[in-house]
């Protein structure tokens, strides 16, 4: 598989974005309920262009980014598989023949159920914690966000195909 | 890549993902090594953005968190210190031997019984059945007594009687926690009263303990609690009454272990020249039921 700058460019974004969520915001006097989940977004840019495979794949990786982003994740391991789950889900909303521009940020909110439903599975689980009201926020910043973001990573990604970049 | 070829490529991360959370639920230590990787490779970028203070100031704020973990040890010392100098000084304790202890776990039990342990045991010479004391009165008695602990039965504890003396006459009567078939209600934390003899007990008579052959388990005259109320006479016998205990029950510190000394002298005989008082020498003792 030969390198290409989109793929370059979303590996640049997810540790960045991974970065900015884990150390800067917070570093910076942003509360947590305020961090928006900016990988995710990342991720659902990818898998609505792409389906579900794709978008797995995608979250799988980004999931091992946010993961070994220290404060490393405890389990190892299940960042990255709730963000698979997430991208696989976020996947289904690739329809080429619909041109609504609501179709990313619904499959980002979708996306974003699915990992607030994995953290509370794993705290049921794993006899932890979760507070349920900050999550919510931090959902509706991130789809907040991310109906700003999303449209801007996709014209990025079709013009980069386009180009035979991507 | 082909779409096949990316499903597979997609089960077999997922499948090594899956493997290392379990891996790491078990406790393989490959996966601290992996988050330590982490740690190495982004926790220089993470450093450099957050920007980390620089060398003295992180000196200083260190010296400041040594100084103000010094200050708070040296409180708690203080305080402490205070505490058995208060247990040493207070009346319950004048002369006796004791063995100061300190409450270093404590125990609700289901069943109503409410014991501590405190850190001295049988090498400090603490044997069971010996009388624990705070500075404000009796606490309880030693039940079970390891090498370096000992476990107590606290005042008010299900199964826990004491013989008493009540008020200035002295008049026999046993305290124990408020039971099931009580007919009065008391308040929570409080004991019953019961007398032996048919005698009144009055609000705000002092209950002390009878005491025991050669100290065990109570010794004599420690402060138990003071009488609040008393149960309305409903044809019984004897009458009994609410005493609130003298000590915080829930909030035990520092105590001491009354070590029993054996009387060695013989008590001399004494004859009253002038008007026959009673024996003001030991304490009250049988005092005429009022």
């Amino acid at each position: 598989m030969r390198p290409t700058l989109l793929g370059l460019l979303r590996t640049a974004y997810v540790l960045v974005a991974a970065l900015l969520v884990a150390t800067l915001l917070p570093r910076l006097g942003v509360p947590p309920r305020w961090v928006p989940d900016l990988v995710l977004v990342g991720v659902v840019a990818t898998a609505v262009l792409r389906g579900p495979v794709h978008g797995a794949l995608v979250g799988l990786l980004a999931g091992w980014v946010v993961e070994l982003v220290p404060p490393v994740g405890s389990p190892l391991g299940l960042t990255a598989l709730v963000m698979m789950v997430a991208g696989f889900v976020a996947g289904f909303f690739r329809r080429t023949s619909s041109r609504s521009r609501l179709r990313a940020p619904v499959a980002l909110l979708v996306a974003g159920v699915v990992v607030l439903a994995g953290r509370l599975a794993a705290a049921v689980v794993g006899d932890g914690s979760v507070e349920l009201v900050e999550g919510l926020w931090r959902l509706g910043g991130t789809v907040a966000l991310g109906a700003l973001l999303l449209p801007a990573f996709l014209a990025l990604d079709r013009a980069l195909v386009r180009r035979r970049l991507g | 890549m082909q779409p096949a070829a990316r499903r597979r490529l997609l089960v077999v991360l997922a499948s090594l993902t899956l493997a290392l959370l379990v891996a790491d639920l078990a406790g393989w230590a490959g996966a601290d090594r992996l988050r330590s990787v982490g740690g190495l490779v982004l926790g220089p970028v993470q450093r450099a953005l957050s920007g980390a203070p620089r060398d003295e100031l992180a000196a200083v704020q260190a010296e400041n968190v040594r100084l103000r973990t010094v200050a708070a040890e040296q409180q708690h010392r203080l305080d402490e210190l205070g505490r058995l100098e208060e247990l040493l000084g207070s009346g319950v304790t004048t002369g006796r031997t004791l063995v100061p202890a300190r409450v270093v776990a404590t125990d609700v039990s289901p069943l109503g019984g409410r014991s501590v342990t405190i850190d001295v045991g049988s090498r400090d010479g603490v044997r069971p059945d010996s009388t624990v004391v705070a500075a404000d009165g009796l606490v309880g008695r030693v039940t079970a007594v390891s090498p370096w602990t000992a476990d107590v039965q606290v005042l008010g504890s299900a199964g826990s009687v004491v013989a008493v003396r009540v008020g200035p006459a002295g008049t026999l009567a046993t305290v124990s926690p408020p039971a099931a078939g009580d007919s009065e209600s008391r308040p929570r934390g409080s004991l019953r009263l019961t007398g032996v003899v048919p005698a009144t007990p009055v609000v705000g008579d002092v209950v002390r303990t009878l005491g025991s052959v050669d100290e065990t388990p109570y010794a004599a005259g420690i402060v138990v609690g003071t009488v609040t109320a008393v149960d309305p006479d409903r044809g019984q016998l004897t009458r009994s009454a609410t005493v609130r205990p003298a000590i915080d029950v829930d909030a035990i510190d520092v105590v001491g272990v009354l070590v029993p000394t054996a009387r060695s002298t013989t008590r001399p005989t004494t004859r009253p020249t002038t008007l026959p008082t009673t024996l003001a020498t030991t304490g009250p003792t049988t005092g005429a039921p009022r």
